[in-house]
Parts: structure tokens; C-alpha cells; sequence
């Protein structure tokens, strides 16, 4: 055991202490640093135990499955982009669209916050990184954790470990990140608006929605189809009301399944020698960057619109249009009861919030698309 | 506009080939710029027109509503209601608490344990 190996176990008990303890997103940050543990544990190189040990030869890419190990064939489904849709299905099928449907002006929250995600492009690539490399850093700011893989196991596989573990410390770091600059950039009066209720939304709209929203997206930037595809998909199953049992697969045992295995997988690629460099310490920083610059634009662009609206948005709403569903619509909420006990803000949070989803993965494929 | 010279000595590879999105060479940092006012605007142009048509899809369905055939298992509660039946504001803000605080029961009881971010 050196040192690099213990200060990475340490952080994989950090992980879980703050999943176990705080109760910081313990679906992700359990299996995380769980992963982080089993990964960090030295062993000798024969055994076939580390992630990395994938049975291809690296001279003749003979694949013998001899020489791969249990934990490689989990990570396949990170390495090549198969968990991400998974998990962006078992979203659709739990999302609710009805806030966003019944508010649609509210979706250009979503879109103003994924400003951070090419703001960091540019960042990443002047200080060093390749242009691939800095597109999948940038996408760490949509604060999409499926997203981030995603992208990354298709422009940037060796980035693959740190960015996982950025996107999703910095999702669960949510309510730590997000209130300082939201008070920063709104005033008390701000922050106290109240919004209008939102209307009533028809089952037929509910149903229309993922088809019309699919073809929107994927017909301008094809490069989504996958993550844009499996979330309509995943919320037709849900809204159609005639596939409740796939529906039901879909938001609980698939997505948890799924969770556990790229939650873990994805620990277990941080081994010391490839997760503890300078370019990893580099990208959870500009991944701090990418965050605080899409809060920010969220809320400046609800502010924005403030000057011609006349029924005004409460600017903390803005704050939501990063994805991370739902905590940043909680978060929202959080902070705007401090100012004004009875003013519910979540509902009108969870449209930004949702539409946020599907502007990081529009800006992933548009992303992918100058990339491949 | 003129771009800063420490813009153009980050340059990470100066090949030139290609246009803006199809080109698969590194980025200058010039292009850099181009490609994120481009993704942004994709990224505005796309969800604007899910806005839009979120916005008149009440209107087109109500228009078609008689050519439209009903979902399986739509009732007329499914229809958009009447706003003169609708509850008054102050009601629905009183729903709308009681929803609120019986989720955040709810939540608590589970501890939280459906509650990941993704």
C-alpha cells in the first residue's frame, strides 16, 4: 500500500461518510466510494482484479477473457456509452413534464444555463487540454452526471474516471455551491417574488410532448438522438398510461440497477496511478467553474426576461436551469422560504430544472457531433 | 474585434482544415469561440421551439378536438377545465401547501431514499 492508493481509499470513505452521514445523494456517493475503496486496494498484477484489466492484448487487440476481470466487464457499460441512456430512460420515466408544459417560457432557463458548459470549453482548451478533452470538461457545467460519461466515453475515454467523479461530487455538492451565488447575484425583493400557479396540463398534451419534443431535437442535432431518444422514450412509457409496467421498470428496478453498477464501476476506475495527477486536479476545478458559471447565467437570464415580462420570475428560479434534477429545484425552494416562508417555489423550479436536461444533452450532441 | 495575442498563442493545434462543425482538427481558440456561440445557439434555437410548440399545443388540440380520437382511458376530466370551474387562487394555494407539506412528510419518512439526483 503507498501513499497515493491511501489518500484514495481515504477519499472513498469521505464518500461514503457523507452519503452515510450528511445524506449527500447516497444513491450516487455510496457506490462511488465504495467503488473507490475496491479500486484503490493494491493487488498483484496477475490477478485479473483491477478494471483496467479488460483482456485485450495491447499489441494485437486479441480479446482473452482470461486475462479480464470481473470488474471490466461492469465498467463495459461505462467504457462504451451503454449506462447513460439507460439511466436518461429510467428518468423519462419518472419525470413529470407538467410544470414545464404548463410554463413553456421558463424553458429558456434551461437553455441559458448551459453557458457555463462552453465558457469552460474555452477555459479547458487554453489551458492546455486537446479540443476533446475540453468539450467533455465543458459538459461537467450541465451538471448532468449521464451526460458527462456519456460524452466523455465517447471523445475522451481517459478522462473517463475524473470526470464521473467531478459531475457527481459537484451534483451532490448542489446545496453547498448553489445559495452563495444565488444570493450574490439576486436582491431580498428578488428572491421574494412569487410566481403565478401553473395551469392545468391535458393528458394529451402530456402524451404529445415526447414526440414532438424527440423530433425537435433530434432532427437539429442528431448527435442526441441517443440520450434525447431513450429520455422521451422512457417518458412515453410513462405518459401513455397503456405501458404502466415498463414505465414502472424503467423508473425503479432498471434505473437503480443501472446505478448501482456505473456508480460503482466508476469508483472503481479511479486507481491512484491514473485519477491522482495534476490533469485530474485541473478538470475538478474548471468542473467548479463550469458549475458556478451556469448557476449564474440562469439567474442573470431569468433577470433578463424580468425586463419584459410583466408577469416577473422569481430569479432563484434560473438558479434551477443546471440540470441536476431535482435537487437544484430544491435548492430553489430552500432559498426562497428563507426570504418568504410561503412561497413555494419547486414547482416552477422543476420546469427550468427539467428543460436544463435536455440542454445539456443537446449541448453534448452538438458537442459530440464536431467531435466524432 | 481583435482577439488577444495570448488567445492566439494558446493554440492547441493550427490546423485549419475543415469547417467549424465537421472538421474533426484541434481547435484554435478562435474557433473555440465560434463553436460555443454556435452550441449555445443550437442549444437556444432547440429548446425555443419546444417552448413554442408547448405554447400552441392547447390551441391546436382544441381547435382539432373533434377530428382528434381520445386516448385510451381519457375521460372528459382529461379535457382542459373550464376556468369558471376551476378552484379559486386562494384554494389552490391552500392545495397546494397541503401537497407540499405531505410530500416533504412523505419524504422524510422515506428517508429520502427515492431521491437521487441524476
Amino acid at each position: 500500500m503507498d501513499l497515493p492508493h491511501g489518500v484514495m481509499i481515504l477519499v472513498g470513505i469521505l464518500f461514503i461518510g457523507l452519503a452515510v452521514v450528511k445524506d449527500y445523494e447516497p444513491l450516487l456517493l455510496l457506490p462511488i466510494g465504495m467503488g473507490i475503496v475496491v479500486g484503490n486496494i493494491p493487488h498483484a498484477s496477475d490477478m485479473m482484479l483491477g478494471v483496467y484489466q479488460d483482456g485485450f492484448d495491447p499489441v494485437t487487440g486479441q480479446f482473452d477473457p482470461r486475462n479480464a476481470s470481473v470488474l471490466s466487464f461492469i465498467y463495459f457499460g461505462v467504457k462504451f456509452g451503454l449506462f447513460p441512456p439507460l439511466i436518461f430512460l429510467g428518468i423519462g420515466a419518472m419525470t413529470d413534464f407538467s410544470t414545464m408544459l404548463s410554463n413553456p417560457k421558463l424553458i429558456l432557463l434551461g437553455a441559458a444555463a448551459q453557458v457555463g458548459i462552453f465558457m469552460t470549453l474555452i477555459g479547458a482548451l487554453l489551458i492546455g487540454f486537446t479540443s476533446k478533452e475540453a468539450a467533455v470538461i465543458g459538459i461537467i457545467g450541465g451538471a448532468d452526471g449521464p451526460t458527462s460519461i456519456f460524452l466523455a466515453s465517447q471523445l475522451a475515454p481517459n478522462l473517463l474516471g475524473p470526470i464521473a467523479i467531478a459531475a457527481y461530487s459537484y451534483m451532490a455538492l448542489v446545496p453547498v455551491i448553489q445559495p452563495p451565488i444565488m444570493m450574490a447575484l439576486t436582491t431580498k425583493e428578488e428572491r421574494r417574488i412569487r410566481m403565478k400557479a401553473p395551469r392545468n396540463v391535458t393528458k394529451r398534451e402530456k402524451v404529445l410532448f415526447p414526440i414532438i419534443a424527440f423530433l425537435i431535437c433530434a432532427l437539429i442535432v442528431p448527435g442526441a438522438l441517443v440520450l434525447i431518444g431513450m429520455l422521451f422514450f422512457g417518458n412515453l412509457l410513462k405518459e401513455s398510461m397503456v405501458t404502466e409496467r415498463l414505465a414502472n421498470t424503467a423508473r425503479t428496478a432498471l434505473i437503480d440497477i443501472v446505478t448501482i453498477l456505473l456508480g460503482f464501476s466508476v469508483g472503481a476506475s479511479t486507481e491512484a496511478s491514473k485519477f491522482l495527477t495534476t490533469q485530474s486536479m485541473l478538470i475538478f476545478g474548471l468542473g467548479a467553474i463550469s458549475f458556478a458559471v451556469a448557476t449564474a447565467a440562469g439567474i442573470m437570464f431569468a433577470k433578463f426576461m424580468n425586463l419584459f415580462l410583466e408577469e416577473k420570475i422569481n430569479p432563484l428560479v434560473g438558479a434551477a436551469g443546471v440540470s441536476a434534477v431535482p435537487d437544484s429545484a430544491r435548492v430553489v425552494q430552500m432559498v426562497g422560504q428563507q426570504e418568504d416562508p410561503h412561497n413555494f417555489l419547486l414547482m416552477h423550479a422543476m420546469a427550468p430544472n427539467v428543460a436544463g436536461v435536455i440542454g445539456s444533452a443537446v449541448a453534448a450532441g452538438v458537442l459530440w457531433s464536431r467531435f466524432m | 474585434m481583435t482577439i488577444p495575442s495570448f488567445l492566439l498563442a494558446r493554440t492547441v493545434n493550427l490546423s485549419q482544415a475543415g469547417t467549424l462543425l465537421a472538421s474533426s482538427a484541434e481547435l484554435t481558440a478562435v474557433e473555440a469561440i465560434g463553436l460555443s456561440l454556435i452550441g449555445i445557439s443550437v442549444v437556444f434555437v432547440v429548446l425555443s421551439l419546444i417552448a413554442l410548440a408547448i405554447g400552441t399545443l392547447p390551441k391546436l388540440l382544441e381547435t382539432f378536438d373533434p377530428w382528434i380520437p381520445r386516448l385510451h382511458g381519457e375521460t372528459p376530466a382529461d379535457s382542459p377545465p373550464n376556468p369558471a370551474e376551476a378552484l379559486p387562487a386562494r384554494e389552490r394555494r391552500i392545495v397546494a401547501a397541503i401537497g407540499y407539506v405531505l410530500h416533504q412528510e412523505m419524504m422524510k419518512a422515506r428517508n429520502d431514499q427515492d431521491a437521487s439526483t441524476v
